[in-house]
């Protein structure tokens, strides 16, 4: 690994410290990688009451950094994260998240993704309400803005370095803690290889955990973000800011803020246990209730429950998990619903025999890796869920695609030499993860998989003379972006909003 | 371990206790900025509601950047540097005796240091020994996390 001394800097700006006040710092970070140049653009009023939000300043600032004709992997196309006014605020549950904006592979429309970490607060804090990334880089980069001393560089990545987030997600502190103590306040943002190598890419948002003294991650998942973020040739964007105190928003009334949000924590700690039990299960305590209801996608979302769902259900996570601790992903989110599991030994592919700890698996992972593709195996869902992280490969894509090939393989589309080899029936773990690798080094039919379910469909009819009307029954995707974890039959709001919104089916 | 113990049938609802450690940490007498507060009478015994931190030490856990931990007389410490003022400790305290104020960032507490009951006219408050108590979550993983490391 190189030394600080080695960074090759391709360019830099400096810029003043700022406050921030009333939630927004007044102006955005842009970093275009084609010309290697770094700017400073102003927050307008219009911005602040039309474009409200994490989402709309991503809406605002892409709409106006491509055309009706900008394609994904077109240079022009923007990468905007941004965490809102009410981003960073540490007494209100849920306020770290940041919302990322670009135009997405899968769907060639406006994407937006959610995800928690510490890198939208933390940008804010250093000075920035959004940051918009265009261009495209000759070499792989690392964009690094150094809130302490007012710096953005763009910085040419050490050729060695791992692109898969729970090595670099490390070497990032390495690189840019000065001190133990300063891990705390730094946040990457990465894609791993898997993301270069299929249109299902992620984004992890790092964050420092305390006790366990290593790095974990959120992602912004759907649409394939991550897949635009390796395109653009980023390996991280990180981000330092040291001193988070429970007033650096500056929100416009704080003691407001402070009397809900206090209430909040004790309602949780009140409540919680009786309720969904967040704090101890997370959100894997929507397994059992999807299956009670037949709502918990299964074997292709052909049905709606199984017997074997209560191997892979709330109670077993709770067991697994780690229990007592605070598992939020930002300060004060005491629902801390982002829980791991620790000191799993990682079974197959590159990164063997590593000792890991596994962030989640979340609801979703569980039942689109888990029931969806009638895998319910804990451990096999551990495996899936650790390498579609540090791969970088959205584990939702992941799951509805696999399940998605699965039914084609039982309904005789696909067969072993079009696999090459994998048998790829509902319930092969081993095949499920043996396609992650695949994913993971570009190659094999896991590159075919990581396309998503709308160009499969194009693939196994033209290649394979598959039926289109079958194909178009079966695969649960519209507008491109695969189905999000939830049986829709019993809601008709949902089965709109999953078949009529413009990113598709997503459960926001 | 030494805690602040209280015998609320003792109680006047003077307030001296609460002018005190206020004027003690933050230099006037505001009983909102006191980390002992008198209530009401309670309807079930008659006596007044005393509130004060026994260094139970759940708050210790649900610290998300461990600006709280027991100090080697095993009193509940918060480290101001560290505390981003989340407020997780206020809302989990099962005895709601850790608390804030708009004129601070950072929630307070009793550290058991006697002042109030050194004051207190009818002997409600006095420092009494405890045993230690065991170890919390945290403290229990960072006792692993070190054997883990080592």
């Amino acid at each position: 690994m190189s030394t600080k001394q080695d960074y090759k800097v391709l360019v830099e700006m400096d810029y003043e410290l700022g406050q921030v006040e009333r939630g927004y710092t007044g102006r955005t970070l842009y970093v275009n990688l084609s010309e290697n140049s770094i700017a400073s653009k102003a927050v307008t009023q219009e911005m602040k009451n039309i474009f409200i939000g994490g989402r709309g300043f991503g809406l605002w600032l892409l709409w106006h950094g491509v055309t009706s004709e900008t394609k994904w992997n077109d240079p022009e196309n923007e990468i905007v994260i941004s965490s809102g006014p009410v981003g960073g605020i540490t007494q209100y549950p849920g306020s770290g998240k940041s919302l990322v904006v670009s135009l997405s592979p899968t769907t060639h429309s406006v994407m937006d993704s959610n995800v928690g970490g510490h890198f939208g607060p933390l940008l804010k804090f250093a000075g920035w309400d959004a940051i918009e990334v265009q261009g495209k880089a000759e070499k792989d980069v690392i964009v690094y803005v150094d809130g302490m001393r007012g710096k953005v560089s763009i910085i040419e990545a050490p050729e060695d370095l791992d692109a898969n987030t729970h090595i670099l997600g490390e070497k990032m502190l390495e690189m840019f803690a000065e001190s133990e103590s300063e891990k705390r306040g730094i946040s990457s943002v990465s894609a791993g290889t898997g993301a270069e190598h299929t249109l299902i890419g992620c984004l992890n948002f790092s964050f420092y955990d305390l006790r366990r003294q290593s790095v974990r991650i959120k992602q912004a998942g759907r649409g394939g973000i991550g897949t635009v973020f390796r395109d653009k040739r980023v390996k991280a964007l990180v981000v330092k800011y040291l001193g988070v105190k429970g007033d650096s928003n500056h929100p416009a009334d704080r003691e407001r803020v402070t009397k809900v949000g206090t209430k909040m924590h004790k309602e949780i700690h009140d409540n919680d246990p009786l309720q969904c039990n967040m704090r101890q299960v997370g959100t894997p305590y929507l397994v059992k209730i999807m299956n009670d209801y037949d709502l918990l996608p299964t074997h292709n979302f052909k049905y709606g429950s199984h017997p074997e769902a209560v191997k892979i259900a709330g109670e077993v996570w709770k067991r697994r998990f780690t229990q007592g601790i605070p598992d939020g992903c930002w300060y004060g989110c005491t629902l801390a619903c982002s829980h791991g599991v620790d000191g799993y030994t990682v079974k197959t592919g590159p990164y063997k025999g590593q000792v890991v700890s596994v962030d989640g698996p979340e609801y979703e992972t569980i039942a689109g890796c888990g029931s969806s593709c009638g895998i319910f195996d804990p451990d096999a869902l551990l495996e899936i869920n650790f390498y579609c992280d540090t791969y970088g490969i959205d584990t939702i894509s992941f799951g509805t695609g696999t399940a998605f090939v699965m039914e084609c393989y039982e309904a005789g589309i696909l067969n072993q030499e079009i696999t090459g080899g994998l048998e790829l029936h509902f319930g092969n773990a081993e095949a499920a993860i043996e396609l992650l690798h695949q994913m993971g080094r570009g190659e094999g039919f896991g590159a075919i998989v990581g396309q998503g379910i709308r160009r499969m469909k194009q693939i196994f009819v033209e290649e394979h003379g598959a039926d289109p009307d079958f194909l178009q029954d079966i695969g649960m995707e519209a507008k491109g972006l695969e189905y999000s974890e939830y049986v829709t039959k019993e809601s008709l709001a949902q089965q709109g909003g999953y078949g009529l919104a413009l990113k598709g089916p997503q459960h926001d | 371990m030494k805690i602040l113990a209280v015998k609320p049938e003792l109680c006047t609802g003077c307030g001296i206790c609460e002018k005190v450690c206020s004027q003690t940490y933050y230099k006037e007498e505001n009983p909102a900025k006191s980390a002992i507060r008198i209530g009401e009478r309670s309807p079930e015994t008659g006596h007044y509601v005393i509130t004060v931190c026994n260094q139970l030490g759940a708050c210790v856990d649900v610290c998300p950047v461990k600006a709280l931990s027991r100090n080697k007389k095993g009193i509940v410490i918060r480290n101001k540097k560290l505390c981003v003022g989340c407020y997780a400790c206020v809302g989990f305290c099962p005895n709601l005796a850790m608390f804030n104020h708009p004129d601070l960032t950072e929630p307070f507490k009793c550290v058991a240091c006697g002042k109030c009951a050194d004051e207190c006219p009818e002997g409600v408050l006095s420092i009494i020994e405890v045993p230690a108590l065991e170890p919390s979550e945290t403290e229990k993983w960072a006792i692993k996390v070190k054997e883990v490391v080592a």
